[in-house]
């Protein structure tokens, strides 16, 4: 065999094998920029239980394969019972806006209120904004994102993503971003407001 | 007949999690050869600041591939938070809806 031959049947035996070539013999993944940790609250069933342990993590993962595993397994958003929420997070920041990470940002958010239009199209739009947020593609060099959530309540569904802090001009490109993941027409107005301003009922500070 | 018949898919979505753990990192998504009919990351969504960044198109892919049935161990983690498990069917989120 020539050295050249040699050297091209070794590169073939180092070609990684994905998901894509065999779904159980698979050699590689696909790593994301970060680790998230997929959190879930519980409705609160008797006044005796607290936030902490209505809010829990259900597991941790960085690879697009594990990703999918997970998401795959596991209830849509409209087999979500009221009061429940998903939040995905950075690995190491809770869904709390008490959590030092959090404390000087605040949420970009949207609400369904028409749940019944929004029941057959909120499982696609949370997945979309899942994929946004592994993806990295809900924003570009701003790394203002710590998470996104969906709360399932009575009047509605909603999404919201979390930030780091409250720079506008980083922020605009993160809710913009929303906007189009979640498919909203122009008068449909997303709300940026600071975690202070939700603790003291404040108004939103950016509507896009 | 020498041997009870294999349950069919018996590689449950814990065994494929468990197998991920030791799985190589493909760190240039760009250049690797997909099967025919899988598209690559877009690579005019490249960017310094973000090591891996894959656009939603990309990451699709990947979902009528993944399925695996839900096993007791992965059923346990998550009735350990409260979710309910009996609403989610194997295949019942199949990646047809484009």
């Amino acid at each position: 065999m020539s050295d050249e031959l040699t050297a091209q049947t070794e590169d073939l035996s180092l070609e990684p094998k994905t998901v894509f070539d065999n779904k159980e013999e698979f050699t590689a993944k696909h790593p994301l920029s970060n680790r998230w940790t997929l959190w879930y609250t519980k409705p609160q069933v008797n006044k005796s239980e607290n936030w902490h342990d209505l809010l829990k993590p259900v597991i941790t993962f960085s690879s697009v394969e594990e990703f999918w595993g997970i998401y795959n397994s596991i209830p849509t958003a409209n087999q979500l019972p009221l009061k429940s929420d998903y939040h995905l997070f950075k690995e190491g920041i809770r869904p709390e806006w008490e959590d030092v990470q959090n404390a000087k940002g605040g949420k970009w958010q949207y609400s369904f209120n028409n749940k019944r239009d929004a029941a057959g199209v909120i499982n696609e739009l949370w997945l979309r904004g899942l994929l946004a947020v592994i993806g990295e593609t809900i924003e570009d060099d701003e790394n203002e994102v710590n998470g996104i959530v969906l709360n399932i309540r009575k009047q509605a569904f909603r999404v919201g993503i979390w930030t780091k802090d409250c720079d506008d001009s980083k922020l605009k490109t993160v809710g913009e971003r929303l906007k189009r993941v979640l498919q909203l027409r122009d008068e449909q107005k997303v709300e940026f407001i600071s975690h202070d301003a939700s603790n003291s009922k404040g108004s939103a500070q950016i509507v896009l | 007949e020498t041997s009870l018949p294999e349950p069919e898919s018996s590689f449950t979505i814990s065994n494929f999690l468990s197998k991920l753990e030791s799985a190589e990192l493909i760190e240039d998504a760009f250049t690797t050869k997909y099967p025919e009919g899988i598209q690559g990351p877009d690579a005019s969504k490249k960017l310094e600041s973000k090591k891996y960044r894959y656009d939603p198109q990309f990451l699709v892919q990947f979902r009528s591939v993944i399925q695996y049935p839900i096993d007791p161990e992965f059923k346990a983690q998550l009735e350990k938070v409260d979710i309910n498990t009996n609403i989610v069917k194997k295949g019942a989120q199949s990646g047809s809806s484009r």
